[in-house]
Order: structure tokens, then sequence, then C-alpha cells
């Protein structure tokens, strides 16, 4: 795995080994593929809002996508604007400054998933559509949740840790 | 050495084409707005029909990763591309698809309109005949 600069110092990606694209790229490119968020849906149809059908969802998932581009090409390009305003701790309890902490950027059912490194720096790792309530709960969250594990595991390797100031908090721990 | 500098050694190089994908896809937004819906118009028809993509590309005779392309919904398609798909899905792409079938429409209630007409006609003769019988049969009581 690889970690590349996406924009201005604040925004990172992993790219895995055998991917096409790293992994903001991958997440974004596939979520503006209309065939891929309706065979999405169509597999995952179990899960999806009772009040919607299969196509009203798909045109869902593109505004949404569309949204998530706007915000964070808003944030590249305001000096003013840092990724705080989209990323917030994967564990809503997490009320403490943890040490590379788990963070999720969401709109509606989409998650981009990031690792936060320092103030207006974060390094994502993956992301989902999530329809349902927990991430533990489908095989494409859990493996995202998996993978941020994994990075994470791959940054204290490298020495992205410092023993010292490193808060391993009990909620987090859960 | 802080955190974010010892991370920073880690990072193997720029990438800028994520960042312009999306500067591309926010000022194309209009088309790929459109070029989504038909998308989703034909992959829901394909399902219909219970036809796959390469059935698809077989009827519209272009290759299988054309029609890849369209069903991603990121082609901007040309207007021979929506006719053809509209032709044979018979799914609304253009504004002539709803022309058409007003068209097919009036055509419709015009040719409705005249076997009323012709129906009208010939109720009318028979019941002028029906009667002419009764006047007949009366004609006969007469006699």
């Amino acid at each position: 795995m690889e970690i590349v600069r996406i924009f201005n110092g604040q925004l990172f990606a992993f790219h895995f080994k055998g991917e096409k694209y790293n992994e903001m790229r991958r997440l974004l490119t596939l979520w503006n593929d209309t065939a891929y968020l309706y065979e999405f849906v169509t597999k995952n149809k179990s899960d999806i809002p009772k009040d919607l059908n299969i196509p009203e969802l798909v045109s869902q998932l593109i505004d949404h996508a569309n949204d998530i581009d706007d915000r964070l090409f808003e944030i590249s390009s305001n000096p003013e604007k840092g990724l705080e305003e989209f990323f917030k701790p994967l564990d809503n309890q997490e009320y403490h400054i943890v040490e590379l902490s788990k963070q999720k950027g969401r709109k509606n059912y989409l998650r981009l998933f990031a690792i936060k490194i320092d103030y207006h720096c974060f390094v994502i790792t993956g992301g989902t559509i999530k329809f349902h309530h927990l991430n533990k709960d489908r095989p494409h969250t859990q493996k995202e949740m998996q993978k941020m594990d994994r990075c994470r595991d791959y940054l204290k390797d490298n020495g992205v840790f410092d023993a010292d100031s490193f808060y391993e908090f009990l909620n987090e721990q859960k | 050495m802080t955190n974010k500098d010892k991370f920073i050694q880690l990072v193997s190089g720029e990438d800028n084409r994520t960042l312009a994908d999306i500067k591309k896809r926010i000022k194309n937004r209009a088309m790929l707005r459109e070029s989504q819906q038909i998308a989703l118009k034909v992959l829901m028809k394909l399902a219909d029909f219970g036809w796959s993509q390469k059935d698809l590309a077989k009827a519209m005779e272009v290759t299988p990763q054309q029609i890849t392309k369209i069903v991603s919904g990121k082609e901007n398609l040309t207007i021979e591309t929506q006719i053809k798909l509209q032709h044979i899905l018979d799914i609304p792409v253009l504004a002539s698809y709803y022309e058409n079938k007003m068209a097919e429409m009036d055509q419709r209630i015009v040719i409705f309109e005249k076997r009323m007409d012709k129906m009208v006609v010939q109720a009318i003769e028979y019941s002028i005949n029906y009667q002419s019988t009764k006047v007949l049969k009366l004609e006969r009581i007469d006699y």
C-alpha cells in the first residue's frame, strides 16, 4: 500500500496494491457510476428504505455523491476551510482527542472513512454505501472497518504514532 | 519530529487526477445528470426485458464496451445513440419520444373516429333497414 497526496497537504489517500485508483478516486468514481449504483442497490434491496424504489434511490445516491464532490472541492479551494467540516469521529461517543482517530465523512448513505493525522490533515482509507444502522452488520461495511484498522496499523508500524501522547480511550476500544 | 512530519515522509507522491476528476464532474454536471438518467432508464428496461448488456449491444449493432459506457452514465451520448436507445428499448430519451407518441395517439384517435363514423353510418343504415322491414310488415298486415 502507498499514500498519495490529494490536495493542499490536507487530504491524502491510501492506494492499495492491485487497485487502479487511490481509495478516494476509486469511491467517487464508483459513486458516479450509474450501473454500479444500480447493481449495488439491487443486490442490497432488502436494506433499502421502504419509502424508496430502486431508481429513486440510485438518483439520490448520485445527488449525494455530487454533494461530496462540491464539499471537497470547496474545502480544497478555500484556505479558510478545513476538512474538520467534513470529517467527524467514527465513534459518535468520541469526545476526547484520540491519536490517529478513525473518522467518517458522510452524506446520507455515503461514507468516506479516514484517519486523522493532525489538525487539517486526514488520510482516506476507504468508504462504503451504508443503508444499515451498524457498520459491522454488513460484509461490505465490515470490510471497510478492517481496512481502516490495517491502515492505522501501517501508520503505527511506520512510526506515525507517538506513544507518549497517544491516549486510548475506553470508548474507542468498544 | 511531529506525527504529521512522520506521516509526510510516508507519502509517495501527488495524485492530481482525483481533484481534476471532481472539477470535471462539477463542470459537466448538467450533461452527466442527463446521461445518468438515461443510463438508469436503460438498466431498468434491460431488467424488464430480461436482456443482458450484450443483447442490447447486438440490437444496437455496437460493441459491448460501448454499452458499458452508456450504462455507466458518464458518456456524452450522441443524438444517434439516443435515437437508437429510444427506438430499440421504447424509452423516453428525446423530446421526439413524446411528440411521436402524441402523433401516434392522434392517428389512433383519427382511426377510432373514422371507425365510429362508419359504425354510426352502419347503425343508421341498419335502423333504416329495420324500419323499412317494419313498414313492409305493417304494409303486409294492412293487406
